[in-house]
C-alpha cells in the first residue's frame, strides 16, 4: 500500500532529457554555482580514502606482485623480483590454464542459468501458493540462507559420503546398483555435479525471495488482460513480467555471475581442502598457486586475469546498467 | 485499494462473473495440485539438510556412532550442555556487534556514495563504478594478505575493529545495490526539488531517502545475515583471542576440535545461530517485499 502511494505519478514513462520541460531554474549564486562541481567529490571523499586502502591497496599489491617472482625465497626477504609479464606468459601458454577457463566458464555458465531459472520458477510458484504453502517453502529457503555455510557444507558431505552416507543408502535401497560405497568424487562430472547442487541450493534462496518480492509490483491486470487476448504462460512471462522486473534481474544476474565464476569454498570443503587438480576452477588455482605451492607472483596474475575475465563475461550487464544511467 | 469497494462492488461478483466451465475448472484445480506438489517437493529439499541438522542435535553421543537417522531417546540436554561447553552468549554478542554496527556503517556509508554514482555528473563516475564492481570481482583468499598486513600495522589485530571500521567507509555490495535502487527513482523528482532550490544534501535526504526507505531496509537485511554468517574475515582478524570470537568462528572451532565426536552439540549451535536470522526475516519480510518491489518504479 505505502509502496503505491509513493510511487511519483510519472512512473510509468522513461524520462529522457528532451521531455523535461526547460525549468526556470532559479539562478543560484556565484558562491553555490563555483561549489557545484565539488559536490560529488565531497560526498565520496571518505569512501573513496578507505576504498582505496581497503580495496584499491590489495588491488595495487596484487598488481603489482604479479609482474613479480614472488616465492618462499622473495617472501622471507621480503621482495621479490621484477619479471615483467613472465607470469602472465607463462599461464597463457600453459594448456592447463586453458582447460581451467574453460571448466569455469562453463562451471559458471551452468551454475547461473540454473540458479536464475529456478530462481524465477521458485518465484513465479510462490507467488500461485495458498498462504499456509507458501510460508512453508519461504521457511525452507530462508533456513538455507540462514544457515551457517559450513554447517550446510558438511551435512551435504555427509549426505554424500561413500560410506554412511544418506545418498548412497538410498539409492542403494531403491534398487539402483553400483551405489554402495560409491565414491562421489571419484569422476570429476559426478564431483562437479554434487558441487552444482550444493552451489545452487545455497545460491537459490537470495535469487527466489528477491525475485518473489521483485513480482509484487508486477500489474495484474496488465498480466490478466494479456491472458485474456490469449497469450500463453511463455508469453506472458516474456512480454509483460519480464520488462517489468528487469532492473532486478540485472542486479541478480551480475551478482550471480560474479559469485559462481568465483566459487571456492563449497570445492574446498567438499574436497577435505585437497582438491586434485581436476577439481580446479580460476579460484582454486589461484589460491593453491599461490599458498600451496608458493608462487605467490604466479597466484597473482591468475586473479587478475581471473577478474579480467570476469569484466568481460559481465560486460553486457555492465554495459546496460551504464547506459541506464538517467540524465 | 480499499477504497475501491463501492457499494456496486457487492453485487460486483454475483452480477457479472460468468459460470466457469466445468474443463476449466478441472485444469484449474490440476494446476493448483501440480503447484503444490512442486512446493512440497521444494521444501523438502531445502528443508532436508535443515531436518538432518535437528535429529543429530538431539542425538545421543553413543548415538552418533551408530547409523541410525532418527534420535531415540531425544536428547534436549544437549542444548543446554552447550551452554555450559562455550561462551555462548559471548559470541552471541560479538556477532551481533559485527552485524548490527557493520550494518549501521554500510547503510550510512553507502548512501552518500551511491548517490554520488547515480544522481550526480562527475568526471570518472562511470569509471568508479566499473572499478566499484571489479572489487566485487577479486577473490576475497587473494586480497586477503594485504589487508591483513595494513591491519597487523594498524594494531588492529585480534578484536573486532578490522570488521567493523571499514564497513563505516564504504561496502562494494552495498554501494551497488544501493545505486541501483537509487537509478530507479524518476530523475524528475530530484529535479523538481533543484527548481525549488533544493541543494544535493536537501534531495539526497528530503526527496531520495524516503522513496528509498524499503530499499535500505533490504539492503539492510542482506548486509546484516552476510555478517552474521560471515566466518572467514573474524577467524582472520580475531580468530587469535577467543574473547572477540563470533558465533561463526566457535561453530567452526567446535568443528575443528571435534572431528564429528561433538556433532550433536555443533548441529544445536548450528540451530540457535539460524533462529535469530529467521525471525527477523520474518519480522523484516514485508519491508523487505516493497524494498525489492521500488527497484522497479521506472519500469
Amino acid at each position: 500500500m505505502r509502496a503505491v502511494e509513493t510511487r511519483p505519478p510519472s512512473s510509468r514513462r522513461r524520462a529522457t532529457p528532451a521531455e523535461r520541460p526547460p525549468a526556470p531554474r532559479r539562478r543560484p549564486g556565484a558562491r553555490a554555482r563555483r561549489l557545484r562541481p565539488l559536490v560529488p567529490y565531497t560526498l565520496l571523499a571518505p569512501a573513496l580514502l578507505v576504498l582505496a586502502a581497503i580495496l584499491g591497496f590489495p588491488l595495487y599489491r596484487l598488481l603489482s606482485l604479479s609482474f613479480q617472482q614472488y616465492g618462499l625465497k622473495e617472501l622471507f626477504a621480503g621482495r621479490g623480483t621484477f619479471i615483467g609479464l613472465r607470469n602472465y606468459q607463462d599461464i597463457l601458454t600453459d594448456p592447463f590454464f586453458w582447460t581451467v577457463v574453460a571448466r569455469t566458464m562453463v562451471f559458471a555458465g551452468v551454475a547461473v542459468g540454473l540458479t536464475m531459472g529456478l530462481g524465477t520458477l521458485v518465484a513465479l510458484l510462490l507467488r500461485n501458493l495458498a498462504r499456509p504453502m507458501r510460508v512453508l517453502v519461504t521457511a525452507g529457503l530462508v533456513a538455507a540462507w540462514a544457515m551457517p555455510t559450513l554447517t550446510a557444507i558438511s551435512i551435504w558431505q555427509w549426505m554424500f559420503d561413500f560410506e554412511f552416507g544418506v545418498v548412497n543408502w538410498l539409492l542403494t535401497r531403491l534398487g539402483v546398483d553400483g551405489f554402495e560405497q560409491h565414491n562421489w568424487f571419484d569422476q570429476p562430472l559426478q564431483g562437479f555435479t554434487v558441487i552444482m547442487i550444493v552451489v545452487v541450493w545455497g545460491a537459490l534462496p537470495f535469487v527466489a525471495i528477491t525475485l518473489h518480492a521483485g513480482l509484487t509490483q508486477v500489474p495484474a491486470e496488465l498480466e490478466e488482460a494479456a491472458r485474456v487476448d490469449g497469450a500463453g504462460a511463455w508469453q506472458v512471462f516474456r512480454h509483460i513480467t519480464l520488462p517489468v522486473m528487469k532492473p532486478i534481474f540485472l542486479i541478480l544476474a551480475t551478482l550471480s555471475t560474479i559469485w559462481d565464476f568465483k566459487v571456492f569454498t563449497q570445492i574446498w570443503v567438499l574436497l577435505n581442502q585437497r582438491p586434485s587438480r581436476e577439481y580446479f576452477l580460476l579460484g582454486i588455482w589461484s589460491y593453491s598457486e599461490s599458498f600451496g605451492v608458493t608462487r605467490y607472483g604466479k597466484g597473482a596474475a591468475i586473479a587478475v586475469i581471473m577478474v579480467i575475465l570476469l569484466l568481460l563475461v559481465t560486460s553486457f550487464y555492465v554495459r546496460q546498467m551504464l547506459r541506464a544511467v538517467g540524465p | 485499494m480499499t477504497a475501491v469497494s463501492s457499494p456496486g462492488a457487492r453485487a460486483g461478483p454475483v452480477a457479472t462473473r460468468r459460470r466457469v466451465p466445468a474443463s476449466v475448472r478441472r485444469r484449474r484445480r490440476l494446476l493448483a495440485v501440480a503447484n503444490h506438489s512442486v512446493a512440497i517437493a521444494l521444501s523438502i529439499m531445502f528443508l532436508i539438510p535443515f531436518a538432518f541438522i535437528v535429529s543429530t542435535a538431539l542425538m545421543t553421543n553413543q548415538q552418533m556412532g551408530s547409523l541410525s537417522i532418527w534420535p531415540s531417546p531425544f536428547r534436549w540436554a544437549n542444548f543446554t550442555d552447550l551452554f555450559e561447553f562455550f561462551p555462548f552468549w559471548r559470541y552471541a554478542w560479538n556477532s551481533l556487534l559485527y552485524a548490527g554496527l557493520g550494518t549501521v556503517g554500510v547503510v550510512l556509508s553507502g548512501i552518500p556514495v551511491a548517490y554520488a554514482l547515480s544522481r550526480l555528473q562527475w568526471r570518472g563516475r562511470q569509471v568508479s563504478f566499473v572499478l566499484l564492481l571489479s572489487t566485487l570481482m577479486l577473490p576475497v583468499q587473494i586480497t586477503i594478505v594485504p589487508l591483513y598486513i595494513i591491519f597487523v600495522r594498524l594494531g588492529w589485530i585480534g578484536s573486532l575493529k578490522p570488521l567493523i571500521i571499514p564497513l563505516f567507509f564504504g561496502d562494494a555490495f552495498t554501494i551497488f545495490l544501493l545505486r541501483q535502487f537509487f537509478m530507479t527513482i524518476p530523475q524528475e523528482l530530484s529535479d523538481a526539488a533543484r527548481v525549488d532550490g533544493a541543494n544535493d544534501l536537501q534531495i539526497l535526504l528530503r526527496v531520495i531517502l524516503p522513496l528509498a526507505k524499503p530499499a535500505i531496509a533490504a539492503v539492510a537485511l542482506f548486509n546484516f545475515l552476510y555478517c552474521w554468517n560471515d566466518f572467514f574475515s573474524p577467524l582472520l582478524y580475531a580468530g587469535n583471542n577467543p574473547d572477540t570470537w563470533t558465533l561463526a568462528i566457535s561453530l567452526q572451532q567446535l568443528t575443528q576440535l571435534s572431528r564429528g565426536i561433538l556433532a550433536n552439540l555443533q548441529m544445536a549451535a548450528s540451530i540457535l545461530f539460524t533462529l535469530p536470522v529467521l525471525v527477523i526475516f520474518f519480522l523484516a519480510q514485508k519491508v523487505f517485499v516493497e524494498g525489492v518491489t521500488l527497484t522497479g518504479v521506472k519500469g
